[in-house]
């Protein structure tokens, strides 16, 4: 049956929604700046990593911290500065963290047209020479170090855990509090995009009663490596105790949270660490 | 010359040593972004408010794919003659392929009743919006892009990388279980399953 135009009153109706000017919405003035600060510093990265990458990890590893201050001097907004860096002499989590971004900043880019686990838009912009669409491990840099995936474990994230407030999360100096849009008036929860120069974590959630209630990772895997990119088979590898949901499946990560994985034709295409209370 | 890099630049050299190599950094093209971005910005918010059915997404939305977009404009440019269109179908595409897909489903379902702090929404009165509401990422966008943009089902097909079938199929269900919601709240008020 051609739906498309068996139901004129439907489309009718569409058309008039989708005309209605209550969809109008007014960017913020510096909405623009902040898109072209965005822009270029995704750009630095890049270019950044297409010399140094695997330079880059092996500095990280051997002092990570100075690795991720040097790379986000100068490009990121003000209100992040690099001082608030934890200037601790590197630990493991830190140094694997770091190299990430070299990874994540040529992968994200095959996010544009193209859904994933489908074939390509003929108009998919051509990848960067080091791209990879699989997963990140598959593109090691040329020296040969073994990179890592930034891991968003059943904590947290780096200095971010569930349950941290938005003032502690904040003083980590990871989350970005400029937003496009004002946050809605009244509402008890927020979305804080997450700014450590790394395309790891995409956003938290906070909820004024419980703190993080949410992570969403962008390229960050599980501690158990599973992630955007990975196939439904690891998946179930890696977590027996699956359980089903709408979109995907959610496994349990700790007491207090889960894991929920969205899966799209076989692939995982999202991760999100989820607090068990949410008021959100 | 870039597969080995046996000195470990500091501080500026990193960036010098990029933008040499790789030719890009140039400003230029960045205040001609800019442009693009000031002039476009009201449609594509108001473009992803109809694809992800709120404004704190929408505003996400637009923003994560232009920052993207704007870092390779150059390239964009030079590959499309219509980087507007370049830039919706991104953001449909990057809508279905990762976008909160998992808020409404997981962080929603734990509160079954509304509380005092939800924001009121404009379409709150409006049951096609609604039922929009609970359409699938992909479902959604092939909607939006029939129905907002005006595409055939070819060019939906093309935009989103699928096959014209698989955009029928999916333009099937979801208006079907439009046409199911909004028949169920006439009728009973009540929910229809998708």
């Amino acid at each position: 049956m051609n739906d498309w135009d068996g139901d004129d009153r439907l489309g009718a109706e569409l058309r008039r929604l989708f005309g209605d000017e209550r969809l109008d919405m007014n960017p913020r003035a510096d909405s623009g700046k902040a898109i072209v600060a965005g822009a270029q510093r995704r750009r630095k990265r890049r270019a950044a990593m297409a010399t140094g990458g695997g330079t880059l990890a092996v500095l990280a590893l051997v002092g990570g911290t100075l690795a991720v201050s040097t790379l986000r001097g100068g490009d990121e907004p003000a209100n992040v500065p690099p001082a608030a860096m934890p200037q601790t002499s590197p630990t493991t989590s830190q140094a694997l963290s770091s190299p990430s971004s070299s990874v994540d900043a040529t992968q994200s880019e095959a996010e544009e047209p193209g859904p994933s686990g489908s074939a390509e838009p003929p108009d998919a912009p051509a990848s960067p020479p080091e791209s990879s669409w699989s997963s990140a491990s598959s593109s090691p840099p040329s020296m040969g170090t073994k990179f890592v995936d930034p891991t968003l474990g059943p904590e947290g994230y780096r200095e971010l855990s569930l349950g941290m407030s938005f003032g502690d999360a904040n003083s980590t100096g990871l989350i970005s509090t400029t937003r496009m849009m004002p946050p809605s008036s009244g509402t008890p929860c927020s979305t804080y995009r997450v700014s450590d120069g790394t395309d790891a974590v995409s956003d938290v959630t906070i909820s004024e009663a419980n703190g993080i209630v949410r992570f969403r990772a962008a390229e960050a895997k599980t501690a158990d490596g599973i992630g955007a990119g990975s196939s439904l088979e690891q998946l179930r590898s890696t977590y027996p105790d699956l359980t089903t949901e709408s979109s995907g499946y959610s496994a349990s990560a700790g007491a207090n949270a889960r894991y929920s994985f969205a899966v799209t034709d076989e692939t995982v295409t999202d991760l999100q660490l989820v607090a068990v209370s949410s008021d959100c | 010359m870039t597969a080995f890099v046996p000195a470990i630049p500091r501080g500026d050299g990193w960036a010098a040593t990029a933008r040499q190599e790789r030719g890009t950094a140039v400003p230029g093209d960045l205040t001609d972004f800019a442009e693009f971005v000031e002039a476009s910005l009201p449609g594509l918010l108001r473009y992803g408010h109809a694809l992800t059915g709120n404004p704190h997404d929408a505003a996400d939305l637009v923003q994560t794919v232009l920052e993207k977009i704007g870092s390779r404009w150059s390239h964009v440019l030079h590959k499309t003659g219509d980087p507007l269109a370049y830039v919706r179908r991104s953001m449909a595409n990057a809508h279905i392929s990762k976008w909160r897909r998992l808020r409404r489903e997981n962080l929603v379902a734990d509160i079954p009743e509304p509380n005092a702090f939800t924001p009121t929404d404009p379409f709150e009165h409006e049951p096609l919006w609604q039922a929009l509401r609970d359409l699938p990422p992909r479902q959604r966008a092939v909607i939006v892009l029939r129905y907002y943009e005006g595409l055939s089902e070819a060019e939906i097909a093309e935009s989103l990388g699928v096959s014209p079938g698989t955009v029928k199929s999916q333009a099937s269900k979801a208006i079907a279980s439009l046409r199911g919601k909004l028949r169920g709240d006439q009728e009973t008020e009540g929910r229809e399953a998708v």
